[in-house]
């Protein structure tokens, strides 16, 4: 069963004489893992403010689960925005127990600890929030999103101060949750983040809507492949004689080529053998969301 | 409605400076009170005779209690502004909207925290009223004067109010604290100038803080009881109405409730109108 999770229809907004965003609509559907993508100043954030109530739209409209922009919409949601926000005189768990009340949620304790065992911070959860370092208030922060086992999920740059272990739980925090069917935004200018997580993405730029689809139309049909030789000017020769092969990156030591999905590595290094040129480097790009991120907001 | 007080009450539950302010200002109304009725002036028993507890005799204390402890009230207001700010500062109020309230009920539940606040401040003073009034008491009717809880109440609520206002307006504490002191400090010297310039007295009665403040005046009819021996009734008419000014007290309530609707409403726009 396919179901609208969030429409957005033409939303703008101006902030004195700067238009944050411009005319955006999307469509998130339930059971994806949707992926926010921009630069610095896109709109990602502004967007995330507007749908959690926190800023006034200039124009447009928005709706959470076809009901509109209604407050207790935001009972279903878990978001986390910007940065983590809580008093910083009480403690993870009564911290916590505000939110439970918020959210009218019956009996929180169970569930407050269950939450606090997830994101790693049981051990510390009778400590002042104050005390806690800029990844365990970003833990908390999740915490607090899924509290309540929300529909929804909105994370704005999830992985924020977190250590590389952090970001690798978060992320594998994020994969579960989706499974059970849960809807998840997030908002993040690291590509790898979303590339590995989401299903669906959309990409902003000075509040524009450039690209929306799913993570395979973005990245398209291509692939990126590095490459390295001794002598590299025969080798931007042999590639430009080529018109299958593509530079879309150089710099001293390599060049980032973009060659179409059928075309191996194999192909490739026999390609330039035939030229006479030795590959010192040959290397699948991994990351082909971001060439392809910074190829689109050129 | 409980659950927005429940949710105000569990910010404040572990917040030492809240508790702190609470109870500097619970422990000095009866230390001064009893400071005030230990002191005595003049010869018993001749006209010049002034003792202090004279003012927490019944009706009397109920003015004099509401009077004193209506210094107290600039306490109070910051307090006000420091729990307001405090969810400015911290950016909870942003938080506690992401996390499912409307921004009316955010700053209901600030509201109805104040009111509830109030009505703490208000039983306490009644209490203490009363203990001190049966203390010093040789009869004389106990509840004559009792309204003055009822107009302290409105006093209260109107210092919280403009307090409210300023910490909605400004967001960050110490400029709210110096805005809502310096209000206070001014008014007199604003009164003084103004009811110079324009030759008039009874205008500037009305400035919001003139009318809230004197809703607790000055305890007058002690000091005319006092003086009985030696004045006429004429005089001491003449000063009781001195003391009413233009206002009436029950005018005066009206008015004060009027300002606060109107510190409400204008919060409650800004915060409409503005992001959070």
């Amino acid at each position: 069963m396919s179901a609208t999770i969030l429409e957005i229809n033409k939303l703008s907004k101006k902030y004195k004489d700067v238009l944050a965003l411009d005319s955006l609509s999307l469509k998130v559907e339930k059971g994806t893992v949707f992926g926010l993508l921009g630069p610095n100043g896109s709109g990602k954030t502004t967007t995330l403010g507007i749908l959690l109530g926190v800023l006034r739209q200039s124009a447009g409209s928005y709706s959470w689960f076809e009901n509109g922009d209604r407050t207790e919409n935001r009972l279903r949601i878990g978001a986390l925005l910007e940065t983590p926000n809580f008093y910083p005189y009480l403690s993870a768990v009564r911290n916590l127990e505000i939110v439970a009340k918020i959210k009218k949620l019956n009996n929180p304790s169970e569930r407050i600890e269950s939450v606090l065992k997830i994101v790693n911070l049981y051990q510390r959860k009778d400590s002042k929030f104050k005390t806690y370092s800029l990844g365990m208030k970003q833990r908390l922060a999740i915490a607090a999103a899924i509290l309540n086992d929300p529909e929804v999920l909105v994370l704005d740059e999830p992985t924020n101060g977190l250590d590389p272990q952090g970001i690798a739980e978060i992320r594998e925090l994020i994969i579960t949750i989706s499974k059970e069917g849960k809807t998840i935004i997030i908002a993040s200018h690291i590509l790898d983040e979303i590339e590995k997580v989401c299903t669906h993405a959309a990409i902003l730029k000075f509040g524009n809507l450039i690209r929306q689809g799913t993570i395979e139309e973005i990245i398209g049909g291509d692939n990126f492949v590095i490459i390295a030789a001794n002598d590299m000017a025969l080798t931007k020769k042999a590639i430009d004689e080529n018109p299958q092969i593509e530079i879309s990156k150089t710099t001293e030591t390599e060049i980032t080529i973009k060659v179409s999905k059928e075309m191996t590595t194999e192909m490739i290094n026999q390609y330039f053998f035939d030229k006479g040129i030795v590959l010192s480097k040959l290397k699948s790009h991994s990351e082909s969301l971001e060439t392809q991120f910074l190829e689109i907001i050129k | 409605m409980l659950q927005l007080l429940d949710i105000e009450y569990n910010k404040v539950k572990k917040y030492t400076t809240f508790w702190v302010i609470l109870i500097i200002y619970a422990t000095l109304i009866p230390l001064i009170i009893w400071g005030i009725s230990a002191f005595h002036f003049g010869q018993e028993g001749t006209p010049m005779y002034w003792k202090g507890s004279s003012l927490f005799k019944f009706p009397v204390v109920w003015n004099g209690v509401t009077w004193i402890a209506s210094w107290f009230n600039l306490l109070l207001g910051i307090l006000i502004v420091l729990i307001i700010c405090n969810d400015f500062n911290y950016r909870t109020f942003k938080q506690n909207v992401i996390d499912g309230l409307s921004k009316q009920q955010v700053i209901a539940s600030k509201f109805l925290f104040l009111l509830a606040l109030a009505i703490a401040v208000n039983l306490y003073t009644f209490i203490i009223s009363l203990l001190f009034g049966l203390a010093f008491s040789d009869g004389g009717s106990m509840f004559s004067d009792i309204y003055y809880v009822g107009i302290y109440f409105a006093q209260t609520v109107g210092y919280f109010t403009l307090a409210f206002l300023f910490s909605i307006i400004l967001r960050k504490t110490a400029l709210a604290i110096i805005l809502f002191t310096l209000t206070i400090i001014i008014n007199p010297i604003l009164t003084g100038t103004i009811s110079w310039a324009i030759g008039d007295n009874s205008i500037v009665q009305f400035l919001p803080i003139n009318v809230i403040s004197e809703l607790t005046p000055f305890p007058l009819q002690w000091l005319t009881n006092m003086m009985s021996a030696s004045s006429d009734p004429e005089a001491q008419k003449q000063s009781m109405e001195a003391a009413n000014m233009v206002i009436s007290q029950p005018i005066r309530t009206v008015v004060a409730t009027a300002y606060i609707v109107i510190f409400v409403f204008i919060s409650n726009l800004i915060l409409k109108k503005r992001d959070l």
